[in-house]
């Protein structure tokens, strides 16, 4: 054998009989057929395996300490007691039997393991649940004996073993007739009903969670958190774990659980007890729905072979119908009035169910009474260790407040659980308190789903969404991306076939793409969610409006803003119609978006204004991530128009609270600084604004490889700043950079290549390359022609940018008539543009020697900058050196040293030295002071 | 742009898969590791500690900064595990080969050692040969070994590093303590 082959093998070996008793391993060893030297070599590892290594023992030891344990098997012990057998497992966790290991005395025991995330949080409340379902003491219920963790810290629960039949096999088993049968439910009922006064809901009542004892006594539990979750879903056809579900409709649709969700359940118990059928025959059986709506009577359905048929009819068809009506506000307010309506008919009294006129008065009174049963019932359904689960205060009180609409969804139990660990690292959930650990339990969580939840697909969908909204919270984008994406092919997967949920995973995905520039990409999910929601029979009101919302976003970024407008006006209707709050904040404030990219600045502000005074009203702080995402809109939209210092103190509290929320380079943090950048660049801060764009573009580069699209923004903006600072020829290579990457970008966006070309073909223009800069130029504005039309802004400027080339190509009636032309395009145009096209006149004028015409434009083109940008801002002052420059040519020596003098130190401050303007500075000072010296 | 800005764009370069930036990152590294592991000797007294792990850490802090990517950070310790290696070796020779005696100096692989007061020079060149021959058998798992003991990574991010699930990073750590206890007992 050669070296490597035998090492491979030693290790092969080593790891084949470490963990093996003395005697198996030197079975194995002897049968591997390892010769005599290898086998002892194995040996000889295994026992220095047991011997600390001296010099670097503890680094190891606090390894293997790291090291999640192995999943505890039969034989092994936890606490005081011995696994003895495997009673269920699933994704979730194993339920064991076990049994006193300290032999004092013999005593069974069911073990329920969970698999999961042991998080000390976790831990925490899973101690108090145990003390209060410790508490829960009932015959007809198994005791919570102890609970604990591991010494690897997997949590566990200690129950009460039962010995029994589930209760309807044993009800056939023992042929029990009618009486003897409804005897047995009530018992069932009473148990419940003794639960939920102790503030406990069972969530997951199923005939195998009813043991029957051999002496007759029902006794409830709650085994098998992993098939409640299946259940809970209908989900997957052939999935291994898949049997009928019991769930309420509410738990299915992932909505509220209440007692009625158990009194639900219960009927659902009942009707298979006394039809002797399942409820639920396959996945296709549309009974369940068809009693819930009372469309059929269990009388029609009883199976072949029991004899009482015509006794269920009436009173008992009445009762189950009750127990069962789809609609919670129906059903008997409590397993109680179940219970004693099942006694009056052992009784032969009349039924409260009987009457289908009161049954309406009824759930009025139940809806009416709320407030007392919820007091008296709140919920609790258990983290995801079995289905019970305690509810706080404040759930208590929005039960109260919200008939029956108490948030514990317990048709997604577990997934709550996972999303609960999850959640506090979400910004948004949770700005106060940000773990720093958070994006590492992210990643872990990210990674173990896959593992642990192979055949959980609705979880794992729910989970992936879960992570790909914290995600992107936490400025993560194509992490984000990349979940919702997972979600909506496992939602629309024949196993779940959830085409809801699946559009709602793609508008999700949709939002993120265009809020990175991804726009066509956007726009294909965008428009499937819609297609789907469309398709839903009956819509939703409020998936349509999402997905008006979001495919009005899109067409933002398409610059597409008609048909923007009209879809957000629709989303903002429906929005206004259902009173959510929220979802309005967010459809005005993307109006204002739209408002302002169209140039509208009064309507955007007050859009804009008016989210603001929404979400913060919803959301209590200036530092939530909703109230940043739209004070971040309201600055720019100051700072485009002319207010840029009221913006900057806006963005640097935005910047800072992002930079303390997510707690590394995020690609909040990095557009915090591309923003604070743009608005110091607007008030002619550009030094300041190079700084923060560079750190936008270090980030995005760290966090996306050097093709990273994201960075071409600050890239753009840096490059701008560079040209604003008067340094052409570092603004070029960056403007090339810059337009390679949105050329290259997987989905070309040509409105934003065209804006990449024209800023190259000004730069080039500004350094006297004239060939090149023309071949950009007309490619821009042919692109802004077809795709924005000639009454756009940014036509018009390319429009006036080849008048300047024709200006500098010496081609100046060409480049008069280009003048005149942008002036009937009727776009509305910024008093930079304005100064720009007189600025551009007054040149040719002065060229074709009218210096008191040309002088008249430079005067104008000043006091449109002055109103637009103020008197101390470096655009203004590079006017103001036209303007002395245009004054000394007219000879007025006095007026042209006054505007030189104010001109000089803005531009000296803000400008780079190799500028050209600063050339001028000095070339017109020394022009200045030599008439000055001719004239003494 | 700053230093921490210059380590992280080496290693973001090295990462998608320029050689030369590793080139360029190395030497920085090893001076710095270097400088600070004197300094450490210089200040403390006479029976001095090296603790490599937060050298590491330190020196991650130095170049790379507190905000650092999780990926970036990963990818520096594991070249820092590298680096503390020789720096330790480089080290434990000079300290033999000037046998001047007097001040001992304790280059811990552990805070919890510190006390034991040995001489470890040989020792840990010991380790250094059991490692370089554990590399010529796997090169994997000497790496693996590396980065954990010199550098203090966690699991999850030397599976990151070497490509390979954290539960094989886990068997190799296994392995390799009882492979080394051996050679090195």
């Amino acid at each position: 054998m050669s070296a490597p082959a035998r090492f491979a093998m030693l290790r092969r070996l080593f790891e084949e009989v470490c963990d093996l008793p003395v005697d198996e391993r030197r079975a194995h060893l002897a049968k591997s057929g390892a010769d005599t030297a290898l086998a002892a070599e194995v040996e000889a590892l295994i026992s220095s395996e047991t011997r600390e290594l001296k010099r670097v023992v503890a680094p190891v030891a606090a390894l293997l300490h790291a090291m999640p344990e192995t999943e505890l098997g039969v034989g092994e012990r936890i606490g005081a007691w011995r696994l003895v057998e495997r009673l269920a497992s699933g994704g979730m966790g194993a339920v064991y039997l076990a049994e006193r290991a300290d032999g004092h005395f013999t005593q069974q025991a069911a073990i329920k393991l969970l698999r999961g995330f042991p998080t000390a949080d976790a831990l925490a409340r899973l101690a108090a649940e145990r003390q209060m379902l410790a508490g829960l003491q009932h015959p007809h219920i198994a005791r919570l004996i102890d609970g604990g963790a591991t010494p690897g810290g997997q949590p566990y629960l200690v129950m009460e073993y039962v010995d029994g039949v589930q209760i309807d096999r044993s009800c056939r088993e023992r042929g029990l007739d009618l009486p003897a049968r409804l005897r047995l439910f009530r018992n069932v009922c009473r148990a419940v009903a003794f639960a939920h006064q102790r503030l406990i809901v069972h969530c997951d009542l199923k005939p195998s969670n009813v043991l029957v004892r051999a002496d007759g006594a029902p006794v409830l539990l709650d085994f098998g958190i992993a098939r409640a979750l299946d259940l809970s879903r209908e989900g997957a056809p052939g999935d291994a774990f898949f049997t009928p579900g019991y769930a309420s409709p509410e738990q299915i649709d992932g909505a509220a659980v209440t007692v009625a969700s158990d009194v639900y359940s219960l009927g659902l118990i009942l009707f298979e007890l006394v039809t002797g059928r399942k409820a639920r025959l396959d996945a296709e059986d549309l009974t369940v729905t068809q009693l819930g709506r009372a469309e059929r009577r269990p009388s029609e359905l009883v199976a072949a072979g029991i004899p009482w048929r015509r006794a269920l009819a009436g009173d008992l068809d009445a009762i189950v119908l009750r127990a069962t009506a789809e609609r919670p506000a129906l059903r008997y307010a409590s397993a109680d009035a179940l219970a004693e309506d099942v006694e009056r008919f052992l009784d032969r009294k009349t039924v409260s169910a009987r009457p289908q006129t009161f049954l309406y008065r009824y759930g009025r009174l139940v809806r009416r009474r709320w407030p007392l049963f919820a007091a008296g019932f709140a919920i609790c359904t258990i983290l995801a260790l079995s289905s019970w689960r305690i509810v706080n205060e404040r759930d208590r009180a929005l039960a109260a407040e919200r008939e029956a609409k108490v948030q514990a969804a317990t048709a997604e139990q577990v997934s709550e659980f996972l999303s609960s660990v999850f959640e506090f690292a979400n910004p948004e959930k949770n700005p106060q308190r940000r773990d720093v650990s958070a994006r590492e339990m992210l990643d872990e969580g990210t990674r173990r789903i896959d593992a642990t939840l192979a055949d959980q697909p609705a979880v794992r969908a729910r989970l992936y969404e879960v992570l790909g909204r914290a995600w992107e919270m936490l400025g993560q984008p194509e992490r984000s991306i990349a979940l919702y994406r997972q979600a909506a092919d496992l939602w629309g997967s024949s196993g779940l076939a959830r085409p809801d949920a699946r559009a709602d995973a793609l508008s999700r995905a949709a939002v993120v793409l265009t809020n990175n520039d991804r726009d066509d990409e956007a726009l294909v999910l965008a428009r499937e969610a819609l297609a789907i929601r469309e398709a839903q029979v009956p819509p939703v009101e409020a998936e349509l409006a999402d997905s008006w919302n979001t495919l009005a976003l899109v067409e933002v970024g398409l610059s597409q803003f008609d048909a923007a407008e009209r879809d957000f006006e629709r989303a903002l209707d429906v929005r206004r119609r259902l009173g959510n709050e929220g979802s309005i904040a967010a459809t005005l404030h993307n109006l204002g978006i739209l408002y302002r990219e169209r140039g509208e600045v009064d309507r955007a502000v007050e859009a804009f204004d008016r989210a603001l005074a929404i979400k913060r009203r919803l959301h209590g702080s200036d530092k939530h991530p909703n109230v940043l995402i739209t004070l971040e809109n309201a600055a720019k939209n100051l700072s485009r128009n002319g207010r840029p210092t009221e913006a900057i103190p806006v963005l640097e509290h935005i910047l800072a609270a992002r930079r303390e929320q997510d707690g590394f380079e995020s690609r909040n943090v990095s557009l915090g600084h591309n923003e604070l950048g743009s608005v110091l660049h607007d008030a002619g801060r550009f030094r300041d604004a190079a700084a923060h764009y560079r750190e936008a573009m270090r980030i995005d580069l760290a966090l996306g490889g050097p093709e990273d699209a994201a960075a071409a923004r600050p890239l753009n903006n840096l490059a701008s700043a560079f040209e604003d600072m008067g340094d052409y020829a570092a603004a070029e290579p960056l403007f090339r950079r810059s337009l390679a990457m949105r050329a290259a970008s997987k989905t070309p966006n040509a409105v934003i290549i065209a804006r990449a070309q024209a800023n190259l073909a000004r730069a080039l223009l500004a350094r006297g390359e004239l060939a090149e800069s023309k071949t950009l130029l007309d490619a821009a504005l042919a692109t802004r022609r077809e795709k924005l039309g000639d009454g756009n802004i940014e036509t018009v400027k390319s429009m006036l940018q080849l008048a300047d080339w024709l200006r500098r190509s010496e081609r100046y009636d060409e480049a008069r008539r280009q003048i005149d032309a942008t002036t009937e395009t009727g776009a509305p145009l910024t008093p930079l543009f304005k100064a720009q096209r007189l600025q551009l006149l007054a040149r040719i004028k002065r060229h074709g020697g009218d210096a008191a015409g040309g002088l008249a434009d430079t005067v104008a083109a000043q006091e449109f900058m002055v109103t637009g940008w103020g008197e101390r801002h470096p655009l203004t002052a590079a006017f103001m050196l036209d303007r002395a420059e245009a004054e000394f040519g007219a000879g007025n020596v006095p007026e042209a040293s006054h505007w030189l003098d104010l001109a000089a130190p803005v531009l000296k401050e803000a400008l780079a030295p190799v500028a050209p303007d600063l050339k001028r500075v000095a070339q017109l000072r020394d022009l200045i002071s030599g008439s000055r010296r001719a004239s003494r | 742009m700053t230093s921490a800005g210059d380590v992280t764009e080496l290693l973001h370069a090295w990462r998608g898969g320029d050689r030369s930036a590793l080139e360029r990152l190395m030497p920085r590294l090893y001076d710095t590791l270097r400088e600070m592991a004197a300094v450490r000797l210089r200040r403390e007294g006479p029976v001095q500690t090296l603790e490599p792990t937060a050298l590491v850490h330190e020196a991650l802090l130095r170049l790379l900064g507190s905000d650092t990517d999780w990926q970036n950070r990963a990818h520096f310790l594991a070249f820092a595990a590298m680096h503390m290696r020789s720096v330790l070796v480089d080290h434990a020779r000079s300290r033999l080969a000037a046998k001047r005696g007097g001040d001992i100096v304790l280059v811990t692989l552990s805070a919890a050692e510190a006390s034991e007061g040995q001489r470890i020079e040989l020792d840990l060149l010991a380790l250094d040969q059991a490692l370089n021959q554990l590399h010529a058998e796997d090169s994997r798992i000497a790496r693996v070994v590396e980065m954990s003991y010199f550098a203090g990574m966690e699991r999850e991010e030397i599976a990151a590093v070497v490509g390979v699930s954290v539960p094989t990073v886990d068997r190799d750590l296994r392995f390799a303590r009882a492979w080394l206890n051996r050679v090195l007992s």
